[in-house]
Protein backbone atom coordinates (compact mmCIF):
# COMPACT_ATOMS: atom_id res chain seq x y z
CA UNK A 1 0.00 0.00 0.00
CA UNK A 2 2.70 2.29 0.71
CA UNK A 3 4.35 2.49 -2.36
CA UNK A 4 1.10 2.94 -4.49
CA UNK A 5 0.19 6.59 -4.08
CA UNK A 6 -3.76 5.29 -5.38
CA UNK A 7 -5.06 1.97 -4.94
CA UNK A 8 -8.56 0.63 -5.66
CA UNK A 9 -9.68 -2.70 -5.37
CA UNK A 10 -12.97 -4.04 -7.26
CA UNK A 11 -14.35 -0.58 -7.53
CA UNK A 12 -18.04 -0.78 -9.01
CA UNK A 13 -20.11 2.01 -9.88
CA UNK A 14 -23.52 2.38 -11.67
CA UNK A 15 -25.83 5.21 -12.84
CA UNK A 16 -29.29 4.34 -13.20
CA UNK A 17 -28.64 0.22 -13.75
CA UNK A 18 -25.85 1.09 -15.92
CA UNK A 19 -22.21 -0.28 -15.59
CA UNK A 20 -19.69 2.80 -15.56
CA UNK A 21 -17.20 0.70 -13.28
CA UNK A 22 -17.14 -3.01 -13.17
CA UNK A 23 -14.36 -4.28 -10.79
CA UNK A 24 -11.76 -1.67 -11.48
CA UNK A 25 -8.40 -2.42 -9.84
CA UNK A 26 -5.70 0.52 -10.43
CA UNK A 27 -2.83 0.94 -8.65
CA UNK A 28 -0.54 3.87 -9.22
CA UNK A 29 2.97 3.65 -7.98
CA UNK A 30 4.08 6.79 -6.10
CA UNK A 31 6.49 9.07 -8.16
CA UNK A 32 4.83 8.20 -11.05
CA UNK A 33 3.57 9.62 -14.29
CA UNK A 34 0.70 7.41 -14.83
CA UNK A 35 -0.97 7.70 -18.17
CA UNK A 36 -4.71 6.70 -17.50
CA UNK A 37 -6.48 5.98 -21.45
CA UNK A 38 -9.79 4.51 -22.15
CA UNK A 39 -12.39 5.65 -25.01
CA UNK A 40 -15.18 7.98 -24.44
CA UNK A 41 -17.22 6.50 -21.74
CA UNK A 42 -14.74 3.79 -20.48
CA UNK A 43 -15.23 5.05 -17.06
CA UNK A 44 -12.41 7.37 -16.94
CA UNK A 45 -13.99 10.73 -15.40
CA UNK A 46 -16.01 8.22 -12.98
CA UNK A 47 -12.92 6.64 -11.58
CA UNK A 48 -11.19 10.07 -11.14
CA UNK A 49 -14.21 11.73 -9.79
CA UNK A 50 -14.24 8.52 -7.15
CA UNK A 51 -10.97 9.27 -6.42
CA UNK A 52 -11.30 12.62 -5.42
CA UNK A 53 -14.38 11.90 -2.96
CA UNK A 54 -16.80 13.39 -5.05
CA UNK A 55 -18.55 10.28 -6.15
CA UNK A 56 -19.20 7.31 -3.71
CA UNK A 57 -18.37 3.67 -5.16
CA UNK A 58 -20.99 0.95 -5.15
CA UNK A 59 -18.94 -1.86 -4.26
CA UNK A 60 -15.30 -2.39 -3.72
CA UNK A 61 -12.56 0.20 -2.25
CA UNK A 62 -9.98 3.50 -3.50
CA UNK A 63 -7.30 4.16 -1.54
CA UNK A 64 -5.67 7.77 -1.74
CA UNK A 65 -2.12 8.15 0.07
CA UNK A 66 -3.18 5.17 1.83
CA UNK A 67 -6.47 6.59 3.21
CA UNK A 68 -10.18 5.60 1.97
CA UNK A 69 -11.87 7.65 0.45
CA UNK A 70 -15.03 6.76 1.47
CA UNK A 71 -14.72 8.16 5.06
CA UNK A 72 -15.81 11.81 4.92
CA UNK A 73 -12.96 13.08 6.86
CA UNK A 74 -10.66 11.35 5.25
CA UNK A 75 -11.61 12.13 1.63
CA UNK A 76 -11.55 16.01 3.22
CA UNK A 77 -7.76 15.52 4.15
CA UNK A 78 -6.90 13.62 1.05
CA UNK A 79 -8.55 16.43 -1.61
CA UNK A 80 -6.12 18.45 0.34
CA UNK A 81 -2.98 16.89 -0.70
CA UNK A 82 -4.48 16.79 -4.55
CA UNK A 83 -4.15 18.91 -7.52
CA UNK A 84 -7.20 18.70 -9.61
CA UNK A 85 -8.03 19.61 -13.06
CA UNK A 86 -11.49 18.84 -14.48
CA UNK A 87 -12.57 17.67 -17.64
CA UNK A 88 -14.42 20.80 -18.87
CA UNK A 89 -11.82 23.30 -17.40
CA UNK A 90 -15.10 25.32 -16.07
CA UNK A 91 -14.12 27.55 -13.14
CA UNK A 92 -16.60 30.08 -11.67
CA UNK A 93 -18.04 32.67 -14.32
CA UNK A 94 -17.72 35.77 -11.98
CA UNK A 95 -14.55 35.28 -11.00
CA UNK A 96 -11.59 36.96 -12.30
CA UNK A 97 -8.21 35.34 -12.07
CA UNK A 98 -6.83 37.21 -9.36
CA UNK A 99 -9.93 36.07 -7.21
CA UNK A 100 -10.30 32.55 -8.06
CA UNK A 101 -6.33 32.20 -6.70
CA UNK A 102 -7.39 34.54 -3.73
CA UNK A 103 -10.33 32.06 -2.85
CA UNK A 104 -8.40 28.98 -3.59
CA UNK A 105 -4.99 29.63 -1.60
CA UNK A 106 -6.12 29.76 2.35
CA UNK A 107 -7.22 25.72 1.44
CA UNK A 108 -4.14 24.76 0.63
CA UNK A 109 -1.58 25.50 3.89
CA UNK A 110 1.55 24.43 1.24
CA UNK A 111 0.32 26.75 -1.16
CA UNK A 112 2.90 27.63 -3.40
CA UNK A 113 3.45 31.40 -4.31
CA UNK A 114 6.84 31.21 -5.52
CA UNK A 115 4.77 28.63 -8.57
CA UNK A 116 2.00 30.78 -8.38
CA UNK A 117 3.58 33.88 -9.76
CA UNK A 118 5.48 31.83 -12.32
CA UNK A 119 2.84 30.21 -13.97
CA UNK A 120 1.08 34.03 -14.01
CA UNK A 121 3.81 34.79 -15.94
CA UNK A 122 5.05 31.77 -17.46
CA UNK A 123 1.37 31.58 -18.93
CA UNK A 124 0.64 34.72 -19.32
CA UNK A 125 -2.70 34.73 -17.39
CA UNK A 126 -3.67 38.42 -16.99
CA UNK A 127 -5.45 38.84 -13.18
CA UNK A 128 -7.70 41.46 -13.75
CA UNK A 129 -9.24 39.38 -16.75
CA UNK A 130 -12.88 37.90 -15.94
CA UNK A 131 -12.95 33.85 -16.69
CA UNK A 132 -15.74 33.79 -19.22
CA UNK A 133 -13.80 36.15 -21.13
CA UNK A 134 -10.67 33.58 -21.01
CA UNK A 135 -10.17 30.86 -24.00
CA UNK A 136 -10.98 27.23 -22.87
CA UNK A 137 -6.84 27.01 -23.35
CA UNK A 138 -6.23 29.57 -21.14
CA UNK A 139 -8.92 28.24 -18.80
CA UNK A 140 -6.93 25.17 -18.80
CA UNK A 141 -3.44 27.14 -18.15
CA UNK A 142 -5.17 28.83 -14.83
CA UNK A 143 -6.76 25.26 -13.86
CA UNK A 144 -3.10 23.90 -14.42
CA UNK A 145 -1.93 27.02 -12.04
CA UNK A 146 -4.31 26.24 -9.45
CA UNK A 147 -3.41 22.54 -9.34
CA UNK A 148 0.24 22.82 -9.57
CA UNK A 149 -0.03 26.27 -6.88
CA UNK A 150 -1.50 24.07 -4.38
CA UNK A 151 1.78 22.24 -3.52
CA UNK A 152 -0.41 18.75 -3.72
CA UNK A 153 1.61 15.24 -3.81
CA UNK A 154 -0.47 14.12 -6.26
CA UNK A 155 -1.86 15.87 -9.26
CA UNK A 156 -4.91 14.48 -10.78
CA UNK A 157 -5.06 15.56 -14.09
CA UNK A 158 -8.70 15.08 -17.06
CA UNK A 159 -7.43 15.42 -20.37
CA UNK A 160 -5.21 18.24 -19.80
CA UNK A 161 -4.78 19.64 -22.93
CA UNK A 162 -7.90 18.99 -24.18
CA UNK A 163 -9.08 21.89 -26.57
CA UNK A 164 -5.35 23.05 -26.26
CA UNK A 165 -3.59 24.26 -29.77
CA UNK A 166 -0.31 23.02 -30.21
CA UNK A 167 1.79 25.12 -28.92
CA UNK A 168 -0.52 25.04 -25.48
CA UNK A 169 -0.21 21.68 -25.21
CA UNK A 170 3.53 21.60 -25.48
CA UNK A 171 3.67 24.02 -22.65
CA UNK A 172 1.35 21.71 -20.50
CA UNK A 173 3.23 18.57 -21.14
CA UNK A 174 6.67 19.97 -20.77
CA UNK A 175 5.58 21.93 -17.43
CA UNK A 176 3.84 18.97 -16.37
CA UNK A 177 6.93 16.55 -16.61
CA UNK A 178 9.14 19.43 -15.07
CA UNK A 179 6.78 19.07 -12.07
CA UNK A 180 7.23 15.52 -11.92
CA UNK A 181 11.18 15.61 -11.98
CA UNK A 182 11.70 18.22 -9.78
CA UNK A 183 9.44 17.76 -6.96
CA UNK A 184 8.49 14.19 -7.36
CA UNK A 185 5.15 14.84 -7.21
CA UNK A 186 2.57 11.65 -8.65
CA UNK A 187 0.62 12.34 -11.78
CA UNK A 188 -2.20 10.84 -12.87
CA UNK A 189 -3.65 11.98 -16.05
CA UNK A 190 -6.41 11.02 -18.27
CA UNK A 191 -6.00 11.58 -21.90
CA UNK A 192 -7.35 10.59 -25.67
CA UNK A 193 -4.17 11.79 -27.07
CA UNK A 194 -1.93 8.70 -27.29
CA UNK A 195 1.01 10.38 -28.49
CA UNK A 196 1.12 12.73 -25.56
CA UNK A 197 1.08 9.89 -22.98
CA UNK A 198 3.35 8.02 -25.04
CA UNK A 199 5.65 11.24 -24.36
CA UNK A 200 5.76 12.05 -21.02
CA UNK A 201 4.12 8.80 -18.81
CA UNK A 202 6.08 6.44 -17.69
CA UNK A 203 3.01 3.88 -16.18
CA UNK A 204 -0.22 3.65 -18.31
CA UNK A 205 -3.13 1.65 -17.31
CA UNK A 206 -6.05 1.30 -20.21
CA UNK A 207 -9.11 0.77 -19.03
CA UNK A 208 -12.37 -0.11 -20.99
CA UNK A 209 -16.19 -0.52 -20.14
CA UNK A 210 -15.14 0.05 -16.30
CA UNK A 211 -12.31 -2.54 -16.26
CA UNK A 212 -8.90 -2.08 -16.42
CA UNK A 213 -7.35 -4.61 -19.62
CA UNK A 214 -4.06 -3.30 -19.40
CA UNK A 215 -1.43 -1.94 -16.73
CA UNK A 216 1.97 -1.41 -16.17
CA UNK A 217 5.26 0.33 -16.81
CA UNK A 218 5.27 1.68 -20.11
CA UNK A 219 8.82 0.46 -20.71
CA UNK A 220 8.14 -2.92 -19.94
CA UNK A 221 4.96 -3.07 -22.17
CA UNK A 222 6.65 -1.99 -24.71
CA UNK A 223 9.34 -4.91 -24.34
CA UNK A 224 6.69 -7.08 -23.93
CA UNK A 225 4.75 -6.40 -26.58
CA UNK A 226 5.65 -6.93 -30.36
CA UNK A 227 4.28 -7.08 -33.55
CA UNK A 228 5.81 -10.00 -35.62
CA UNK A 229 5.76 -10.20 -39.42
CA UNK A 230 4.90 -13.57 -41.48
CA UNK A 231 5.90 -14.19 -45.23
CA UNK A 232 4.94 -17.35 -46.51
CA UNK A 233 5.61 -18.25 -50.06
CA UNK A 234 1.72 -19.34 -50.26
CA UNK A 235 -1.15 -18.25 -48.25
CA UNK A 236 -0.92 -21.72 -46.47
CA UNK A 237 0.96 -23.24 -43.69
CA UNK A 238 -0.05 -20.69 -40.86
CA UNK A 239 -0.22 -22.48 -37.11
CA UNK A 240 -4.10 -23.36 -37.03
CA UNK A 241 -2.97 -22.27 -33.38
CA UNK A 242 -0.65 -19.56 -32.42
CA UNK A 243 1.19 -19.81 -29.27
CA UNK A 244 -0.09 -17.97 -26.28
CA UNK A 245 -0.04 -13.95 -26.39
CA UNK A 246 -0.51 -13.97 -29.59
CA UNK A 247 -3.51 -11.28 -29.67
CA UNK A 248 -4.53 -10.59 -33.14
CA UNK A 249 -3.23 -12.32 -36.39
CA UNK A 250 -4.09 -10.56 -39.30
CA UNK A 251 -3.46 -12.00 -43.03
CA UNK A 252 -3.08 -10.08 -46.34
CA UNK A 253 -2.13 -12.04 -49.33
CA UNK A 254 1.76 -13.41 -48.32
CA UNK A 255 1.49 -11.32 -45.32
CA UNK A 256 0.83 -12.09 -41.64
CA UNK A 257 0.97 -10.16 -38.64
CA UNK A 258 0.59 -11.02 -35.30
CA UNK A 259 0.58 -8.79 -32.48
CA UNK A 260 1.89 -10.31 -29.13
CA UNK A 261 1.33 -9.36 -25.44
CA UNK A 262 3.70 -11.59 -24.22
CA UNK A 263 5.50 -14.77 -25.05
CA UNK A 264 6.67 -12.89 -28.12
CA UNK A 265 10.10 -15.24 -28.66
CA UNK A 266 7.39 -18.53 -28.50
CA UNK A 267 5.32 -16.83 -31.44
CA UNK A 268 8.71 -16.29 -33.72
CA UNK A 269 9.62 -19.52 -33.05
CA UNK A 270 6.39 -20.76 -34.24
CA UNK A 271 6.34 -18.28 -36.94
CA UNK A 272 10.03 -19.80 -38.09
CA UNK A 273 9.16 -23.66 -38.08
CA UNK A 274 6.95 -22.43 -41.00
CA UNK A 275 8.10 -24.05 -44.33
CA UNK A 276 9.79 -21.10 -46.49
CA UNK A 277 8.92 -18.01 -44.40
CA UNK A 278 10.57 -15.16 -43.52
CA UNK A 279 9.57 -13.68 -39.96
CA UNK A 280 10.71 -10.48 -38.85
CA UNK A 281 9.84 -9.07 -35.43
CA UNK A 282 9.31 -5.39 -34.79
CA UNK A 283 8.96 -3.04 -31.20
CA UNK A 284 5.31 -1.37 -31.22
CA UNK A 285 3.98 2.06 -30.24
CA UNK A 286 1.53 2.66 -27.27
CA UNK A 287 -1.17 3.35 -29.91
CA UNK A 288 -0.22 -0.22 -31.33
CA UNK A 289 -1.12 -1.53 -27.65
CA UNK A 290 -4.03 0.49 -27.22
CA UNK A 291 -5.95 -0.12 -30.06
CA UNK A 292 -4.68 -4.06 -29.29
CA UNK A 293 -6.20 -4.09 -26.11
CA UNK A 294 -9.26 -2.27 -26.61
CA UNK A 295 -10.32 -4.76 -29.56
CA UNK A 296 -9.28 -7.86 -28.23
CA UNK A 297 -11.15 -7.02 -24.68
CA UNK B 1 -12.95 32.04 1.72
CA UNK B 2 -16.15 30.61 1.21
CA UNK B 3 -17.96 33.53 2.13
CA UNK B 4 -15.75 35.73 -0.20
CA UNK B 5 -17.27 32.94 -3.01
CA UNK B 6 -20.60 33.16 -1.75
CA UNK B 7 -20.32 36.95 -2.01
CA UNK B 8 -19.22 37.30 -5.43
CA UNK B 9 -22.00 34.89 -6.36
CA UNK B 10 -25.06 36.71 -4.78
CA UNK B 11 -23.87 40.36 -4.93
CA UNK B 12 -25.92 41.05 -8.30
CA UNK B 13 -28.82 39.33 -6.76
CA UNK B 14 -28.63 42.01 -3.77
CA UNK B 15 -28.53 44.78 -5.89
CA UNK B 16 -31.43 43.74 -7.66
CA UNK B 17 -32.89 43.37 -4.39
CA UNK B 18 -32.18 46.84 -3.64
CA UNK B 19 -33.30 48.43 -7.32
CA UNK B 20 -36.48 46.65 -6.22
CA UNK B 21 -36.58 48.56 -3.18
CA UNK B 22 -35.65 51.73 -4.38
CA UNK B 23 -38.75 51.15 -6.89
CA UNK B 24 -41.15 49.81 -4.47
CA UNK B 25 -40.55 53.59 -2.69
CA UNK B 26 -40.75 55.23 -5.79
CA UNK B 27 -44.32 54.11 -6.31
CA UNK B 28 -44.68 54.54 -3.10
CA UNK B 29 -44.49 58.21 -2.94
CA UNK B 30 -45.93 58.62 -6.35
CA UNK B 31 -49.19 57.32 -4.52
CA UNK B 32 -48.64 59.46 -1.50
CA UNK B 33 -48.87 62.19 -3.69
CA UNK B 34 -52.11 61.68 -5.37
CA UNK B 35 -53.83 60.85 -1.80
CA UNK B 36 -54.94 63.65 0.81
CA UNK B 37 -56.60 64.17 3.43
CA UNK B 38 -55.85 62.01 7.42
CA UNK B 39 -54.86 58.11 6.57
CA UNK B 40 -56.82 55.58 6.69
CA UNK B 41 -55.10 52.63 8.67
CA UNK B 42 -56.89 49.87 7.47
CA UNK B 43 -56.18 51.00 3.58
CA UNK B 44 -52.44 51.89 4.92
CA UNK B 45 -51.88 48.12 6.19
CA UNK B 46 -53.98 46.75 3.45
CA UNK B 47 -50.75 48.60 1.38
CA UNK B 48 -48.47 46.53 3.78
CA UNK B 49 -49.64 43.52 3.69
CA UNK B 50 -49.51 43.41 -0.23
CA UNK B 51 -46.34 44.36 0.01
CA UNK B 52 -44.42 42.64 2.38
CA UNK B 53 -45.23 39.03 1.84
CA UNK B 54 -44.48 39.69 -2.06
CA UNK B 55 -41.03 41.44 -0.91
CA UNK B 56 -40.28 38.61 1.73
CA UNK B 57 -41.18 35.90 -1.53
CA UNK B 58 -39.18 37.37 -4.37
CA UNK B 59 -36.02 37.91 -1.91
CA UNK B 60 -36.46 34.48 -0.87
CA UNK B 61 -36.98 33.28 -4.35
CA UNK B 62 -33.53 35.37 -5.69
CA UNK B 63 -31.61 34.86 -2.84
CA UNK B 64 -32.60 30.98 -1.94
CA UNK B 65 -29.83 28.81 -3.25
CA UNK B 66 -28.23 25.19 -3.79
CA UNK B 67 -25.23 25.45 -1.68
CA UNK B 68 -23.02 23.49 -4.18
CA UNK B 69 -24.29 24.06 -7.46
CA UNK B 70 -22.42 27.41 -8.81
CA UNK B 71 -24.89 29.89 -9.76
CA UNK B 72 -24.66 32.60 -12.60
CA UNK B 73 -24.55 35.84 -11.31
CA UNK B 74 -28.19 36.14 -12.24
CA UNK B 75 -29.88 34.49 -15.00
CA UNK B 76 -32.06 31.21 -14.06
CA UNK B 77 -29.25 28.35 -14.69
CA UNK B 78 -30.11 24.53 -16.64
CA UNK B 79 -28.35 21.85 -15.42
CA UNK B 80 -24.62 21.85 -13.05
CA UNK B 81 -22.51 24.62 -14.22
CA UNK B 82 -18.62 22.55 -14.53
CA UNK B 83 -17.65 24.43 -11.70
CA UNK B 84 -19.31 22.78 -9.14
CA UNK B 85 -16.71 20.10 -9.19
CA UNK B 86 -13.85 22.24 -8.59
CA UNK B 87 -15.74 23.27 -5.55
CA UNK B 88 -16.37 19.67 -4.20
CA UNK B 89 -12.55 19.31 -5.37
CA UNK B 90 -11.82 21.47 -2.43
CA UNK B 91 -10.69 20.08 0.96
CA UNK B 92 -14.37 21.16 2.49
CA UNK B 93 -17.26 18.81 3.49
CA UNK B 94 -20.48 19.56 1.34
CA UNK B 95 -22.11 20.32 4.98
CA UNK B 96 -19.71 23.26 5.31
CA UNK B 97 -20.33 24.20 1.93
CA UNK B 98 -24.20 24.24 2.22
CA UNK B 99 -24.15 26.01 5.47
CA UNK B 100 -21.83 28.58 4.30
CA UNK B 101 -23.69 29.45 1.40
CA UNK B 102 -27.45 29.05 3.14
CA UNK B 103 -25.74 31.33 5.99
CA UNK B 104 -24.45 33.83 3.30
CA UNK B 105 -27.86 33.98 1.60
CA UNK B 106 -29.89 34.63 5.00
CA UNK B 107 -27.79 37.27 6.24
CA UNK B 108 -28.27 38.89 2.71
CA UNK B 109 -32.10 37.63 2.97
CA UNK B 110 -31.92 39.67 6.75
CA UNK B 111 -30.21 43.04 5.17
CA UNK B 112 -32.65 43.83 1.94
CA UNK B 113 -35.94 42.79 4.20
CA UNK B 114 -34.82 45.10 7.12
CA UNK B 115 -33.94 47.43 4.76
CA UNK B 116 -37.36 47.57 3.37
CA UNK B 117 -39.01 47.87 6.25
CA UNK B 118 -36.65 51.06 7.12
CA UNK B 119 -37.41 52.17 3.89
CA UNK B 120 -40.67 52.30 4.28
CA UNK B 121 -41.05 53.37 7.54
CA UNK B 122 -39.21 56.34 7.11
CA UNK B 123 -40.75 57.01 3.85
CA UNK B 124 -44.45 56.34 4.79
CA UNK B 125 -45.72 59.40 6.99
CA UNK B 126 -49.15 57.38 6.79
CA UNK B 127 -47.74 54.53 8.39
CA UNK B 128 -45.86 56.00 11.18
CA UNK B 129 -49.39 57.72 11.67
CA UNK B 130 -51.34 54.49 12.03
CA UNK B 131 -48.36 52.80 14.08
CA UNK B 132 -45.46 52.75 16.67
CA UNK B 133 -41.96 52.36 15.56
CA UNK B 134 -42.28 49.58 18.53
CA UNK B 135 -45.05 47.51 17.02
CA UNK B 136 -43.40 48.25 13.16
CA UNK B 137 -40.05 46.86 15.08
CA UNK B 138 -42.23 43.82 16.00
CA UNK B 139 -43.09 43.40 12.71
CA UNK B 140 -39.90 43.45 11.18
CA UNK B 141 -38.96 40.93 13.23
CA UNK B 142 -41.95 38.62 12.59
CA UNK B 143 -40.89 39.23 8.55
CA UNK B 144 -37.82 38.61 8.75
CA UNK B 145 -38.51 35.04 11.19
CA UNK B 146 -41.68 34.19 9.02
CA UNK B 147 -39.71 34.91 5.62
CA UNK B 148 -37.23 32.84 6.96
CA UNK B 149 -39.57 29.46 5.78
CA UNK B 150 -39.57 30.50 2.62
CA UNK B 151 -36.00 31.36 2.10
CA UNK B 152 -35.47 27.53 3.20
CA UNK B 153 -37.92 26.14 0.80
CA UNK B 154 -35.86 28.19 -2.11
CA UNK B 155 -32.65 26.08 -0.97
CA UNK B 156 -34.34 22.83 -0.42
CA UNK B 157 -35.83 22.93 -3.58
CA UNK B 158 -32.22 23.93 -4.98
CA UNK B 159 -30.62 21.26 -3.80
CA UNK B 160 -32.00 19.49 -6.53
CA UNK B 161 -33.68 21.56 -9.01
CA UNK B 162 -32.55 23.84 -11.73
CA UNK B 163 -32.44 27.52 -10.66
CA UNK B 164 -35.73 28.13 -12.49
CA UNK B 165 -37.75 25.56 -11.44
CA UNK B 166 -36.49 26.66 -7.50
CA UNK B 167 -37.85 29.62 -8.28
CA UNK B 168 -41.31 28.68 -9.46
CA UNK B 169 -41.43 25.74 -6.99
CA UNK B 170 -41.20 28.20 -4.09
CA UNK B 171 -43.74 30.76 -5.49
CA UNK B 172 -46.50 27.75 -5.84
CA UNK B 173 -45.86 26.68 -2.31
CA UNK B 174 -45.77 30.60 -1.23
CA UNK B 175 -49.05 30.89 -3.49
CA UNK B 176 -50.38 27.59 -1.85
CA UNK B 177 -49.76 29.19 1.79
CA UNK B 178 -51.38 32.73 0.78
CA UNK B 179 -54.42 30.81 -0.73
CA UNK B 180 -54.48 28.23 2.66
CA UNK B 181 -54.16 31.64 4.60
CA UNK B 182 -57.05 33.73 2.93
CA UNK B 183 -59.44 30.90 2.74
CA UNK B 184 -58.93 29.98 6.99
CA UNK B 185 -57.65 26.71 6.24
CA UNK B 186 -54.47 26.75 8.49
CA UNK B 187 -54.33 26.69 12.03
CA UNK B 188 -53.70 29.98 13.64
CA UNK B 189 -50.41 28.85 15.04
CA UNK B 190 -49.14 27.40 11.80
CA UNK B 191 -50.18 30.34 9.56
CA UNK B 192 -47.31 31.97 8.87
CA UNK B 193 -48.55 34.75 6.33
CA UNK B 194 -51.70 35.68 8.42
CA UNK B 195 -48.42 36.18 11.52
CA UNK B 196 -46.99 39.06 8.69
CA UNK B 197 -50.84 40.19 7.73
CA UNK B 198 -54.00 40.15 9.15
CA UNK B 199 -52.59 38.66 12.36
CA UNK B 200 -49.09 41.04 12.51
CA UNK B 201 -48.18 42.85 15.23
CA UNK B 202 -49.21 46.09 13.63
CA UNK B 203 -52.98 44.92 14.19
CA UNK B 204 -52.87 43.48 17.66
CA UNK B 205 -49.72 44.97 18.96
CA UNK B 206 -49.11 40.91 19.77
CA UNK B 207 -45.82 39.26 18.33
CA UNK B 208 -46.85 35.87 16.91
CA UNK B 209 -44.93 33.55 18.96
CA UNK B 210 -46.84 30.67 17.16
CA UNK B 211 -46.24 31.05 13.47
CA UNK B 212 -42.87 32.54 13.90
CA UNK B 213 -41.71 29.58 16.26
CA UNK B 214 -43.11 27.18 13.71
CA UNK B 215 -41.18 29.05 10.76
CA UNK B 216 -38.25 28.26 12.63
CA UNK B 217 -39.12 24.36 12.98
CA UNK B 218 -40.06 23.91 9.94
CA UNK B 219 -36.81 26.04 8.65
CA UNK B 220 -34.92 23.91 10.61
CA UNK B 221 -36.46 20.97 9.06
CA UNK B 222 -36.23 22.37 5.67
CA UNK B 223 -32.68 22.87 6.29
CA UNK B 224 -31.65 19.29 7.65
CA UNK B 225 -33.52 18.06 4.32
CA UNK B 226 -30.67 20.15 2.36
CA UNK B 227 -28.12 18.90 4.26
CA UNK B 228 -28.87 15.19 3.85
CA UNK B 229 -29.59 15.69 -0.17
CA UNK B 230 -26.80 17.37 -0.41
CA UNK B 231 -24.46 14.76 1.40
CA UNK B 232 -26.07 12.31 -0.50
CA UNK B 233 -26.30 13.66 -4.27
CA UNK B 234 -23.86 12.59 -6.77
CA UNK B 235 -22.74 15.39 -9.20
Amino acid sequence: MNDCMIETNQLCKSFGGRAALQGLDLRVPAGSIFGFLGRNGAGKTTTIKTLMGILRCDSGSVHVFGRPVRDADEACEIRRRIGFVTEDKELYPYMTVEQIIRFTRPFFPNWRHDLEQRYLQMFDLPPNQKIPQMSKGMRSKLMLLLAISRGAELLILDEPTDGLDPAATEDVLREVAAIAASTGTTIFFSSHQLSEVDRIADHIGIIDRGRMIATGCLDDMKARYRRIEVVTPECSGLPAKWPEGADSVRTEGRVTTVLASHNADEIVLAARSIPGASVESFPVTLKDIFLEEVRYN
Amino acid sequence: MLWYKGWLETRIRVAFLFGFICLIVGMQNWARHGASGVPNKAAVLSSIYTLVPMQILITAAILGAAGIATQPSFAASKGLHGSTLYTLSLPVKRTRLVLTRAAIGWVEMALALTVFVCVIWYRSSALRMVSTSAAWGHFALAVLICGSTFYFTAVLLGSFLDDQWRTWGTMMLAGFMVWASVHHWLPAAVDIIAAVTRSSPLVGNAMPWGPMAFSVALSAVLFAATLVISERREY
